[in-house]
């Protein structure tokens, strides 16, 4: 069956968190992380006659967020004369709010920009709550390999957090 | 600070990014996505056009070959650079066979793979490029066929061009054979493959630095 713009924008609505998290997971600087919102959503439009029933819409767009950004290293200038599909920006962001979790919550940022993209990938779907099988199915690796990796990179975070504490 | 704590950090990140960032879908709704769609198919055009070009350049050469018969001089850099030309089409169609299998739905790690394998398909190129050194005097030879329609080989100095294919055969195909083999996509991570692809750009050294990630990634450690 084809699938309409309106499913499109209806599915957008619902997993846009999930974009969300991974451009913010991949790039820091606003101006990027906007780039790179647009580029998923094309990446997503472009895949989405395509999209196969057996997997979940969620680990679907995981895969292609994840595939996007961690593929995501061109230079700004080339970058630019890809995505200028929309007359504007697709993302607004608005300033962020101070609560007294930012300290906390920028030094995860910091820990989780440290690990290496693919790590980054599978700590970020560890903490969303994935189980090791659905990780193993987006990532490709085996699900004991999930397993250890994750162990590691929470030990590591761990000790991060205890020598700045 | 314990797992629960760090997946509560995690939630607030989220709950933060769904209050800050606002998708524009009215803005999304407007555009032509379509448009999109078709954009992408630009590369797959150029290759497409790549691929016309050297088949021209492959045909051009055969027929200079053949209606040049009598000939040896001409007769032999034709057909050398119909297969020379003919060698980049095939690996510009194994590019283009790559770029259209591309599925951004797949697996993490077999995607990332894959755009290696074509970031990497310069070392495809690099493999052609050498062949230009034993055949340097079959450009020669184009060279003035081509500007004023003569046939070197057939008026030239004989000692001069037995000198040149001698040192062809003797210095630069050995080299070339040897560098033909050692440029494979398979030492792509080799430390000398990285020095080489230094001056090409960044993109292929992110590559190569990604291909390193994967494999690492990849590799079980459970055991």
């Amino acid at each position: 069956m084809r699938k309409t713009k309106e499913d499109f924008l209806e599915m957008l609505e619902q997993y846009k968190l999930i974009i969300f998290k991974v451009c913010n997971g991949y790039c820091s600087d606003p101006e990027e992380q906007k780039d790179l919102v647009q580029e998923v959503i094309l990446q997503l439009w472009r895949s989405f006659d395509k999209y196969n029933a057996q997997y979940k819409l969620s680990t679907w767009v995981y895969r292609i967020a994840l595939n996007v950004a961690i593929s995501h290293f061109r230079k700004v200038s080339t970058r630019q004369k890809h995505t200028t599909s929309f007359d504007g920006a697709v993302l607004n962001i608005a300033e962020a709010d101070d609560d007294n979790k930012n300290d906390d919550l920028r030094l995860l940022q910091v820990f989780l920009n440290q690990l290496q993209k693919l790590d980054k990938a599978l700590m970020m779907l560890y903490l969303d709550g994935h189980s090791h099988e659905e990780i193993a199915q987006i990532l490709d690796i085996s699900k004991s390999n999930v397993g250890t990796k994750i162990n590691r990179i929470k030990e590591k975070i761990r000790q991060q957090f205890k020598t700045t504490a | 600070m314990e797992l629960e704590q760090i997946q509560s950090l995690w939630s607030d990140m989220n709950n933060k990014l769904d209050r800050n960032w606002k998708l524009n879908l009215e803005l999304i709704k407007r555009s032509s996505l379509d448009k999109a769609k078709r954009k992408m198919s630009s590369l797959i055009w150029l290759k497409g056009l790549e691929i016309a070009f050297y088949g021209i350049f492959t045909f051009v050469f055969i027929n200079m070959a053949v209606t040049n018969w009598a000939s040896i001089g001409i007769v032999v850099t034709g057909f050398v650079f119909a297969i020379w030309t003919l060698g980049i089409c095939a690996a510009a169609i194994h590019e283009l066979v790559l770029i259209t299998g591309i599925d951004y739905a797949e697996p993490v790690a077999t995607l990332q793979r894959k755009l290696i394998r074509i970031k990497l398909t310069i070392i495809r190129y690099l493999r052609l490029a050498v062949w230009i050194l034993p055949l340097n005097f079959g450009f020669i030879v184009l060279f003035f066929k081509v500007l004023w329609n003569v046939d070197i080989v057939a008026v030239g100095d004989q000692q001069w061009i037995i000198w040149n294919i001698v040192i062809s055969l003797i210095l630069f195909l050995p080299f070339a054979v040897w560098a033909h083999i050692k440029l494979s996509p398979g030492n792509a991570n080799k430390p000398w493959m990285h020095k080489l692809l230094k001056g090409t750009g960044s993109q292929i050294n992110e590559a190569l630095a990604l291909l390193e990630e994967v494999e690492r990634f990849e590799k079980d450690d459970s055991n």
